[in-house]
């Protein structure tokens, strides 16, 4: 039933009639909104974890459009489509953002690719990007400042952890903790994007998505 | 309409200057680096002073000097003393050479991301062969607007009262649910311009500014009028002076009443749009396209590029009345670089015409193209219409 990514024969999912790039296209869009507007609302307010929150909103709406069409490709040209959008957004640093949405699609596309609508790869995509949005500061800060600000954050976390009596060897379990929560926020929002897309498709089979069909 | 030549100039005159400060930089030595900084910033204040303001981001110098200042103090021997403070040199040298390196690469992504941003970016994964996903970028660029409006739709306000924790999780759920359905629909809706097999029969006439799309148009208007049929639409005849277009008009292929419609803009600021529209035209050209659907065999419509390539100008007429069910030949001048874009809206094109194999191919293929409008459309005896 399903054609190459080029193709434009429509391709069934949970009983709707959907086509890749038009699919690709919407979602997109559904995505750079939600960066160019809740995400740009959580920035401005220094919110800590914004890029993993917004990380997690965005792997949910990629697992959730592969619940409607699990075709492979489909998150990465959404997330290349989501990135040109989000470059419409106001203010001048956007590279920034862009290879975080870039980077995420990746990330779920990979994971969704063994198999798309299993909620354990759903988990695993949510929780790698959120734990990308995470390493995504660290990685910006290096590029921006070179390998000297790795050495200071190491240094300073040595040496704010000998302040605060903590052990040089319980800072790897501390550092594996905090990964886990970040990670644990991701799967979660993978976990409720797959909810999210199953229930939205029975209601639009149903017909009971609140428009007059 | 053609991109601004001079401002795609100055673009790769900074491209290249970024990578030669960016190169610059390897060696890590501060000298070197304070020198590429210091290029890049005169060269953003003669070339794009936006991009110089743009990097006046208070956040931005605060957290790097806080850096610089704590490399200072943090790493490296202790050999200095500055206001009881004890520093080393050899710190102070790395949060140095980190300042500089940092503002460059901002100074760069400053610059980078407008240049790179938006239309430009979907123009340039087309032109590197990718061409669906430049035209699928394109229409969610288009899209964006109409789906805030769907999402911001009636059914979505909140319940009046007091709600509890429980509730308020209830509610977002129900709206990522409406916003997932919302959005299912609007790729449908897509779809279904794309994965039409019958119905309204889109003929494309390919080209570039100046190549000669609307001639072939007028021409191909004209001979499907002389056969019989009923042609309508609008086209856009450019307007000249002393030899030099500076605009558009509108021309109604049916009934021959024309009125102006762009104008070349009194002062063109680099990335700024090089006409402008008199907002009235649209609503006149919608008209006439959607009583060419309702009343005539054979709709053109001329002059679609980028803005309908965005979903906006004429797309927005032609997508309302394209996707019905009365069989009809459209004929579209489409800009190569909108042409993808305008496939997904409006669905594929049963033939095109391109304008890039010469005269000759292409007056052959107006050929095949009328004798096929010809004979798929019994239009014989229907002369009086647009006299």
């Amino acid at each position: 039933m399903s054609s190459g990514p080029s193709g434009t024969r429509p391709v069934s999912g949970r009983d709707r009639t959907l086509g890749f790039w038009p699919c690709a296209a919407a979602f997109g869009a559904l995505w750079g909104l939600s960066e160019t507007t809740v995400g740009a609302f959580l920035h401005a307010l220094h919110l800590p974890f914004t890029g993993v929150l917004m990380a997690s909103v965005g792997a949910g709406l990629l697992v959730a459009q592969r619940q409607a069409m699990p075709r492979r490709g489909l998150s990465l040209a959404t997330g290349i489509v989501a990135a040109v959008c989000k470059s419409m957004s106001p203010g001048g640093v956007i590279l920034g953002p862009m290879a975080g949405i870039l980077a995420e699609s990746v990330l779920v596309e990979m994971a969704l690719l063994p198999a798309p609508r299993w909620l354990v790869t759903a988990l695993l995509a949510g929780a790698l990007s959120a734990l990308w949005a995470a390493f995504q500061k660290i990685l910006t800060h290096y590029l921006l400042y070179g390998g000297t600000v790795l050495e200071l954050y190491l240094s300073l976390l040595r040496q704010a952890g000998r302040m605060a009596g903590i052990p040089d060897s319980a800072g790897w379990p501390l550092l594996g903790g905090l990964l886990l929560c970040i990670g644990a926020v991701g799967a979660l929002g993978g976990g409720l994007g797959r909810r999210i897309g199953r229930e939205g498709l029975a209601l639009l089979a149903a017909g009971m998505d609140g428009r007059a069909r | 309409m053609n991109p601004d030549p001079a401002a795609a100039r100055r673009d790769r005159v900074l491209f290249l200057l970024a990578a030669a400060c960016v190169v610059l930089q390897f060696p890590g030595s501060v000298p070197l680096a304070a020198l590429s900084l210091g290029t890049w910033v005169l060269a953003l204040a003669r070339l794009d002073r936006k991009a110089l303001q743009r990097m006046g981001r208070p956040r931005f110098w605060a957290v790097t000097l806080l850096l610089a200042l704590a490399t200072g103090i943090v790493l490296g021997p202790r050999d200095l003393t500055v206001l009881g403070v004890p520093l080393s040199r050899q710190g102070l040298s790395a949060g140095l050479l980190m300042v500089i390196r940092g503002a460059l690469i901002f100074g760069i992504a400053s610059f980078a991301g407008p240049a790179l941003a938006g239309r430009r970016m979907s123009r340039g994964l087309a032109r590197s062969g990718m061409t669906s996903l430049g035209g699928a970028a394109t229409v969610a660029l288009g899209l964006l607007p109409e789906l805030k409006n769907r999402l911001a739709g009636p059914g979505r306000e909140a319940p009046l009262g007091p709600r509890g924790l429980r509730d308020r999780v209830a509610r977002i759920h129900d709206l990522a649910v409406r916003a997932f359905c919302e959005t299912i629909r609007v790729a449908e809706e897509l779809g279904n311009a794309s994965g039409r097999a019958s119905g309204p029969r889109i003929v494309v006439v390919v080209g570039d500014p100046g190549q000669g799309k609307t001639g072939l148009v007028q021409d191909i208007a004209r001979r499907c009028r002389e056969a019989g049929l009923p042609v309508a639409g609008v086209v856009q005849p450019a307007v000249t002076e002393e030899g030099i277009r500076v605009g558009y008009d509108l021309l109604d292929v049916a009934t021959g009443d024309r009125r102006p419609f762009a104008r070349s803009a009194a002062s063109v600021a680099p990335g700024s749009p090089r006409y402008t529209f008199e907002s009235s035209g649209w609503d006149w050209a919608a008209d006439r396209i959607r009583r060419g659907r309702q009343e005539a065999e054979v709709v053109v419509v001329d002059e679609l590029g980028r803005l309908e390539a965005s979903g906006g100008g004429h797309l927005r007429a032609l997508r309302d009345e394209v996707d019905g069910d009365r069989a009809g030949w459209w004929v579209l001048a489409v800009r190569r670089d909108g042409l993808a874009a305008i496939t997904q809206w409006l669905g594929p094109p049963e033939d095109r015409i391109d304008l890039a194999g010469g005269v000759d191919a292409a007056a052959r293929a107006a050929d095949r193209i009328v004798a096929r409008v010809r004979r798929e459309i019994p239009g014989s005896g229907k002369e009086e219409w647009f006299r």
